[in-house]
């Protein structure tokens, strides 16, 4: 299996990579190249110009700043597991990471390569969107940051322009008593894509939810932020039959389909049993108490 | 790279993977699914384990990169490669170098990993053979192995054979060593000056006339060397049974099924060939396709061959004793029916040959295959040429499961293209290819009725059998027969009919994929057995051990076992699993289950006509007695067999493991040996090299007789040395009698051959099943199905398996673990789906084979006595222990979830539908 011929710009400097971007006809920015490399071989997408980020230290690192964790787009997800002042309270997507392909593969894919990407299944993006994450887009013709929940447009789709990246993400740091937790479901112990996936994202006030951020995976276009099953949580003690219509709520909001790897049925019920124990579990690391 | 600077040029498109093999000829880094998927070109990029395939080269330009090649320093192994030798972690050794480098980064960062680490360290790595158990240890215990310490952990279970030197020891595998340091060449690694590559076009329509083939604009691609389709090629059809030869080298006039072979270019490189079949234009008209067997046997459905009216491809109605007395007599009588799947053998290794139409007129092929013989014999078959003008080579082949059991159209149509072009040409299969070649396991659809008395006795067994076969034959009749023909092995059926259809679809072609047949009806027929114990408060064991088989009894349909374990295993795992506490005790969503297996030790008749033994070696002995060389054409695929084989000719020769080498299938060097399948080697083969080994002795005792001064009949030899059994002191060394021989009468040299007895009965279809004798195993699985999700995880497997006389119990163990995991993937998660005919996951991303987190504990025990049949009394375990993995699931699941499961794969979906329905009564 070939990748078909093209050529690979390495530019060292952001502005160039813009530039380089914006100039070339059929360009694509290459990250990991673990979507972007297998499409190519599988001949479902067509590039004359791969424009590498690799080699661009604007793009990676991770640091915190006002407050937010700041997540260069090119940091290899290994880079995050292996990150040893991970802030307390994110503990949850390094879980979330670790479900992501195989090990292997996590030594080259990147945090920012499993948004671009817009996978619906992919695992990253349901807990960012859940913490409220925001990227910032660069181009030529300035920066713009934009919230995650809004970034992704459809499969495989996003915000970006022609001739714009994903710099950097920022996470706020999670600071009044907050627990997160992914959950997602496929048939082997590793090594797939989830079946469906669900986050939950938690303030606790007392014995209260203060708010709630419900988001899915694998089971709409796009990571699906669930309004109805958030806001329903809002204000509530969780019950068992609180989450529980949560979990009902999650499971009537998503849009799944079918496919090889499961049924839209089935998915649904998935979204249920996911929602209502990440909702426990991210209660539970929010410091609360479940009856 | 591997402490030395590379300097290559390279393409900005090409791969790391590509590059470190075809440019810099670093082929320890092995070319498994090239999407990222399995783990096998893992190569370390500055201490981490990435997947050469996924990364362009130009990108890891200035990196440190670690092959496979560069582990051992100054001629030092790791610690690691040492563990993984004598634990028996190496099988077909195709994962074997990602795997050590996963475990290498691992142990750089955390150097006393815990168990659950090592499991997701590991956990993009996929092997088809181990069942990860050994791989698992030796990752464990690789600090043994860290200098200044020589010695693992005590390995495997003290040796089972007593009386013998060398038989029943747990030696490390011949060919280990070559495996760990990734210097061993499978056939996608061997690169020839001037070599071009090939590659087949494919059909992406399951049914259609072909109008015309354009391939005019793809033959002026600079690089393309040539282009042939079915008007170069012979039109003499192949496959495997002679009945059904229905398969051309290209499809003529019409496709079968999407992924039917159209025609194939050889070029300069990969990537221009892969680039010419784009531009190779075909026009179809679409012909109604068909894509179950049902369908297919309608009177108005499309037809695929037309000689077999309503698609049906064979068809078998087998009746011994009397069904309807049976069911007259019986107390109870249940029906139950069920619905298998199409699974494929997903070796790491995909399919690779390399063939050269030598100007001498010798036609040569180094072929990763489990049949040379086959192969050698179809290529005689088609091009008309004498088989000794053909020249097969078996290279290092990494699996096959029985997915590599005949000749391709690499074999086939790389002849062509190599007398075309006059350069040998190296052809391969992608992994997708793999899937759309087929040959894996039949669909069948299953129906058992039984009767039985009230103690359980059976008096009636009817079964009912249809397989969707694919478009072609291939093994399809043997598989066809194995449906029904093992059944009364295991229990004593007087009156047993089975009725069984095979049917042409416009799918992939189904082949034997390990157990052939047998796994699906095994599965099928031990779960229903376990539903009429249920109906009559009977134990499955007691069920079981009421109408099982004895030894030396004769089946209903004339199969003569000799020594048969069954009841001792069904005994065994009883004991070993706790069954009597925890079967139908284990609190909701817990369950243990229950299957017989067994199988041939080694197919009684060939596939094709033939009077010659089964299978011929000879031993050459080194005029100075210092080692032997074993010269046979049994195929080493990873399950061990020149390991067991060496082990044989040893203790025949009273010689050590160590001076025994062997030379394997090149058919100019060695002798005729029908292959790697039906579990045959170490009975077949074994019995051809003890009496090869023999005959090395009886020509040198003589000599050692007249030295000794001592009778012939006084003489005994082992461990080198030859000596009065009642004065073991007075030996003359075995090197001595050999150089005294060599002066007087030249080469040391004696042949073995085996042919097995005339075997079966005389009705339709009676060869096939028979065997010089048989093994039988026993599994207890046990199982939690967590009631939310659905999905079912097996805890652990008790196996209890008569091989008779274990020749070597690291390989017996292997081959039980390996079975387990990779039966347990097809129990619970392997299926090809298809839409209109188009295959939706022909890769290791969305066919999933277990991974090492799924892989549960296996408890194997060893229960057989030596039977008289093999060699040292040894018997097959390859495909015994794999026949009874699915029943065992099944069971355990059913008794988990208090409810009937009757189709495999056994999804998340469908345990919750079974909980439904369960719910609603």
């Amino acid at each position: 299996m070939r990748v078909p011929e093209l050529e690979v710009h390495q530019p060292e400097g952001l502005q160039e990579a813009l530039e380089l971007l914006t100039d070339l006809p059929d360009s694509r920015p290459l990250a990991g190249g673990t979507e972007l490399i297998p499409e190519l071989k599988n001949q479902a997408r067509k590039v004359a110009h791969l424009i590498s980020l690799n080699w661009i230290s604007e793009l990676k690192g991770i640091s915190m700043e006002d407050g937010f964790l700041r997540v260069g787009a090119l940091v290899k997800q290994r880079e995050w597991e292996e990150y040893k002042e991970v802030p307390q309270g994110l503990e949850c997507l390094t879980e979330a990471i670790q479900q992501i392909a195989s090990p292997v593969v996590r030594s080259i894919a990147t945090i920012g390569g499993n948004l671009t990407g817009a996978v619906p299944s992919a695992d990253i993006p349901p807990l960012l969107i859940g913490f409220g994450a925001k990227v910032s887009l660069v181009s030529l013709k300035g920066l713009r940051e934009v919230p995650l929940e809004d970034f992704f447009t459809g499969p495989r789709t996003t915000l970006l322009n022609n001739g714009e990246i994903l710099k950097e993400i920022h996470i706020p740091l999670p600071s009044s008593p907050v627990g997160g937790s992914y959950l997602r479901f496929g048939p082997r112990a590793g090594m797939f894509c989830a079946v469906a996936g669900s986050a939950a994202v938690l303030k606790r006030k007392g014995s209260i939810i203060a708010s709630a951020r419900i988001v899915l995976s694998a089971v709409a276009p796009t990571p699906l932020l669930a309004k109805e099953a958030s806001q329903f949580l809002a204000g509530k003690e969780p019950s068992e039959k609180v989450i529980d219509e949560a979990g009902n709520i999650a499971s009537r909001e998503c849009k799944p389909i079918t496919d090889v790897r499961g049924s839209a049925e089935f998915r649904r019920h998935l979204v249920k049993i996911l929602t209502t124990e990440a909702i426990k579990t991210a209660f539970r690391r929010a410091g609360g108490m479940l009856s | 790279m591997n402490e030395r600077e590379f300097f290559p040029r390279v393409k900005p498109h090409w791969t790391l993977l590509y590059v470190l093999r075809n440019v810099l000829g670093f082929t320890g880094v092995k070319r498994g699914c090239e999407l990222g998927d399995c783990g096998s070109c893992t190569v370390l990029l500055n201490g981490n384990p990435v997947p050469s395939c996924l990364l362009l080269t130009v990108e890891a330009r200035d990196a440190h990169i670690l092959t496979i090649e560069g582990l051992a320093k100054n001629g030092n192994l790791h610690p690691l490669q040492k563990s993984f030798i004598h634990h028996g972690a190496v099988q077909c050794g195709y994962c074997t170098p990602g795997m050590i480098l996963s475990a290498c980064s691992l142990i750089q960062k955390h150097p006393h990993p815990a168990v659950d680490e090592i499991r997701q360290a590991l956990s993009g790595n996929l092997c088809r053979c181990t069942g990860y158990a050994k791989i698992l240890q030796a990752v464990q215990d690789y600090s043994s192995f860290q200098e200044g310490r020589q010695e693992g952990i005590a390995n495997g279970q003290p040796p089972i054979a007593s009386g013998f030197a060398v038989v029943g020891k747990p030696v490390p595998r011949k060919d280990a060593l070559e495996k760990v340091t990734g210097s061993v060449r499978y056939a996608g690694d061997l690169f020839f000056p001037g070599m071009l590559f090939g590659k087949v076009l494919r059909s992406p329509v399951p049914h259609a006339k072909i109008l015309a083939i354009h391939t005019e604009e793809a033959r002026k691609l600079p690089g393309v060397r040539a282009i042939i389709t079915a008007k170069d090629v012979p039109d003499v059809p192949y496959g495997v049974s002679p009945a059904r030869y229905d398969e051309t080298i290209f499809a003529i006039d019409r496709v079968r099924y999407v992924g039917d072979k159209i025609a194939a270019v050889a070029a300069e490189d990969e990537e221009t060939a892969e680039k010419a079949l784009e531009w190779i234009r075909v026009d179809f008209e679409p012909l109604p396709a068909v894509f179950d067997p049902f369908s297919a046997m309608k009177v108005d459905a499309p037809q695929l061959h037309e000689k077999y009216p309503k698609n049906i491809n064979t068809e078998i109605h087998q009746n011994f004793g009397d069904v309807e007395k049976g069911f007259v007599e019986a107390d109870y009588i249940r029906e139950d029916s069920f619905e298998g799947n199409r699974t494929m053998q997903s070796p790491l290794e995909p399919h690779a040959a390399v063939v050269q139409w030598g100007k001498d007129g010798v036609l040569t092929v180094w072929t990763s295959n489990q049949s040379p013989h086959y192969v050698q014999y179809q290529l005689s078959r088609v091009y008309s040429l004498p088989m000794g003008k053909i020249r097969v080579i078996q290279t290092a082949t990494g699996g096959g499961f029985g997915g590599k059991a005949e000749a391709t159209v690499l074999e086939l149509a790389g002849a062509t293209l190599s007398k075309l072009t006059g350069a040998p040409v190296q052809m391969s299969f992608s992994r997708k290819e793999m899937f759309l070649h087929g040959r894996g396991r039949h669909k069948q659809y299953l129906t058992f009725k039984t009767g039985v008395k009230r103690d359980g006795t059976i008096t009636a067994v009817q079964e009912t059998a249809i397989l969707d076969g694919g478009a072609y034959t291939g093994y399809g009749i043997t598989t066809a027969y194995y449906s029904g023909c093992l059944m009364p092995l295991l229990y004593r059926l007087k009156n047993f009919r089975l009725d069984a259809y095979r049917v042409y679809t416009n799918l992939p072609p189904c082949g034997a994929q390990r157990g052939n047949g047998a796994p699906q009806p095994r599965w099928a027929f031990e779960v229903h057995l376990n539903r009429i114990a249920r109906d009559l408060g009977l134990d499955p064991v007691e069920i079981r051990l009421k109408n099982a088989t004895g030894p030396y009894e004769k089946t209903c349909n004339e199969f003569q076992i000799l020594t048969n374990g069954y009841k001792e295993c069904l005994k065994k795992v009883r004991e070993i699993s706790g069954w009597e506490e925890k079967r139908s005790k284990l609190p909701p969503g817990k369950g243990m289950g229950i299957s017989g297996g067994g199988f041939v030790s080694g197919a009684g008749y060939p596939i094709y006509r033939s009077n010659f033994p089964h299978s011929n070696v000879y031993i050459k002995v080194a005029e100075d007695g210092s080692s032997a060389t074993l010269f046979t054409s049994a195929p080493e695929i990873g399950q061990g067999s020149t390991t067991v084989l060496a082990q044989i000719a040893a203790e025949a020769m009273g010689i050590r493991y160590e001076d025994v080498y062997v030379q394997t299938c090149d058919t100019f060097l060695t002798p005729v040996d029908l292959g790697a399948y039906s579990s045959r080697i170490t009975l077949m083969t074994g019995n051809a090299v003890k009496q090869a080994g023999e005959k090395i002795l009886q020509l040198l005792l003589p000599i050692a007789s007249e030295k000794l001064q001592e009778p012939l009949e006084a003489l005994a030899v082992t461990d080198r040395k030859i000596f009065p059994r009642h004065h073991p002191e007075k030996f003359i060394p075995w090197e001595d009698a050999v150089k005294e021989y060599f002066d007087r009468f030249g080469p040391l040299v004696a042949e073995g051959h085996y042919n097995p007895p005339k075997l079966g009965g005389t009705f339709k279809g009676a060869a096939v099943g028979t065997s010089p004798t048989y093994s039988f195993c026993a599994i207890v699985a046990e199982v939690e199905v967590n009631f939310t999700t659905g999905k079912v995880k097996v805890v652990k497997f008790y196996n209890a398996h008569d091989s008779g006389t274990v020749i070597n119990p690291v390989t017996f163990q292997g081959q039980v673990e390996g079975s387990c995991v990779m039966l347990m993937g097809e129990a619970l998660m392997e299926e090809v789906q298809f839409k209109d005919g188009v295959p939706l996951n022909a890769n290791l991303r969305d066919y999933f084979i277990p991974t090492i987190g799924d892989a549960p504990e296996v408890v194997s025990a060893s229960v057989g006595l030596p039977d008289p049949a093999g060699p040292f009394g040894a018997k097959e375990v390859g495909e015994g222990s794999a026949v009874a993995v699915l029943g065992a699931i099944a069971d355990a699941v059913e008794d988990a979830i208090r409810a009937p499961i009757s189709s495999l794969p056994i999804t998340p979906e469908k345990i919750l539908l079974a909980l439904r329905r369960n719910e609603n009564q």
